[in-house]
């Protein structure tokens, strides 16, 4: 150990004054070093006792050359301080009442919930305003209806989405006699034709001439057609386009497929509702639940 | 400090009590004589109305307020020149609490001489008792810088009162 120093001792730089002022200021980078190294020497500990002397004396003087103030100096009351008793000096009182102050606190969050509240009512009675089936619909219309799902459930999960409209379209398919794959073909006026390429169930034509009562279905895509309400009728529905999944990420089960909004067409005076499939649905793969 | 963010008057007069005579032995080796009390206030009142940067340390904005006042008045002023004779005549008068060993006028002159920035570094130390950090955030510089203008003004108030023989026969 002590060989070990005398080797650092060797390879440290001389300790002169300006090293010992640091050192007895605090700034030196190694004071350990210099420690250790008074320590060991007692010349070099005497002069760092003398620059430790010497720093006390410097520090001495300079607040001799600036003394502290008089004691009362710091008196936040006395007349000197005169431009600061303003904010010494307590804050007014308060003139709002509690009441009122309570009211500045509680207005804006009444405002608030006033406003929350009826944006809310305005969104429910949307909600209820599509969705609601008159009452003096046949049940074949109601079920057209209550298949169209929720339209502004953006909330929902998609399980119980999934679920709703499968059950709709099972309680659909109930209600009409006929029920085919068919591909759509270009409007004319305000008829649209369909290819029948797979009936379901019943016995279909090998195409049909639809009287377009929402909108058209884009020419060529794959749609399910259910003609022919048992119960007769005709449906009154106002669907909104909802995403339809790709046939790759589907089931091929026809309630898995048939997702798409139901749209409402007349042929020969009854209801007819079409559903889009997704694009590329293999119509050898759809089946009914 | 929280009680200085909400303006409480006890708050304000505890910190005046506590910091009014630092503040003003620093403005004074600032160089302001006559006007020091001006300039206190006017810390003060600074302090009291500002934010404390969220930032920054208390000290380091306290003592840079304070610095930035002093340098702020002292250009306008004027009042450097003859800090020598000032400290000389006015520092001893206006003190109720004589110091304990007498001033050398050559360390008094040695002061004067140093730069402003050596002098604010002298004066942080010395008056406040401030850490190396603090130094450096109150006068924003880097601590390597604090350590060179310390060791500087120390050598040369050092040599000064060396040669003065005052040391010895103090």
């Amino acid at each position: 150990m002590a060989d070990e120093l005398k080797d650092e001792m060797r390879a440290a730089p001389d300790f002169d004054d300006d090293r010992l002022l640091a050192f007895a200021l605090g700034l030196d980078d190694d004071p350990e070093l210099v420690a250790a190294a008074a320590a060991a020497d007692d010349g070099l500990r005497r002069r760092l006792d003398a620059m430790h002397a010497d720093v006390a004396r410097v520090g001495a003087q300079v607040r001799a050359a600036v003394p502290c103030p008089a004691a009362n100096y710091a008196d936040p009351s006395d007349p000197r301080w005169a431009g600061l008793q303003e904010l010494f000096a307590p804050p007014p009182a308060k003139t709002r009442s509690r009441a009122s102050r309570w009211l500045r606190v509680l207005a804006p969050a009444a405002v608030a919930l006033v406003a929350v509240a009826v944006g809310l009512a305005v969104i429910n009675d949307q909600k209820s305003g599509t969705a609601r089936v008159d009452s003096s619909l046949p049940t074949a219309a109601k079920a057209t209806a209550t298949a169209a799902g929720p339209l502004t459930g953006a909330g929902a999960a998609a399980t119980d989405r999934a679920e709703d409209n499968a059950q709709a379209l099972r309680d659909q398919l109930d209600q009409y006699a006929v029920v085919v794959l068919a591909k759509a073909k270009a409007v004319s006026g305000a008829f649209q034709r369909f290819v029948v390429v797979k009936v379901l169930k019943g016995a279909g034509p090998e195409s049909v001439r639809l009287r377009v009562a929402d909108r058209p279905a884009d020419a060529g895509r794959l749609e399910l057609l259910l003609m022919h309400p048992q119960l007769g009728g005709s449906a009154q529905i106002s669907p909104e386009p909802t995403p339809v999944p790709s046939a790759a990420e589907t089931a091929s089960t026809l309630a898995d497929l048939a997702v798409g909004v139901p749209v409402t067409y007349l042929y020969h005076g009854e209801t007819a509702v079409l559903r889009e499939l997704p694009a590329g649905t293999d119509p050898d793969v759809v089946r009914l639940p | 400090m929280d009680s200085l963010r909400r303006e409480q008057p006890e708050a304000r007069a505890e910190l005046f009590r506590r910091y009014a005579p630092q503040v003003r032995r620093i403005l004074f080796l600032q160089g302001f004589c006559e006007e020091v009390d001006d300039a206190v206030q006017e810390v003060f009142i600074k302090v009291y109305r500002a934010r404390i940067p969220a930032e920054e340390t208390f000290l380091g904005w306290f003592y840079r307020v304070i610095l930035n006042t002093g340098r702020d008045q002292g250009r306008r002023r004027k009042t450097r020149h003859g800090l020598m004779d000032k400290l000389h005549q006015i520092a001893p008068e206006i003190s109720m609490d004589p110091p304990t060993e007498p001033s050398d006028p050559a360390l008094r002159l040695a002061l004067a001489e140093l730069s402003p920035d050596l002098r604010e570094c002298v004066a942080l130390r010395f008056f406040a008792d401030l850490s190396l950090d603090d130094i450096a955030a109150a006068q924003a510089i880097p601590v390597g810088t604090v350590k060179s203008r310390l060791h500087g003004a120390m050598k040369h108030l050092r040599r000064t009162l060396t040669e003065s023989g005052f040391e010895r026969d103090g």
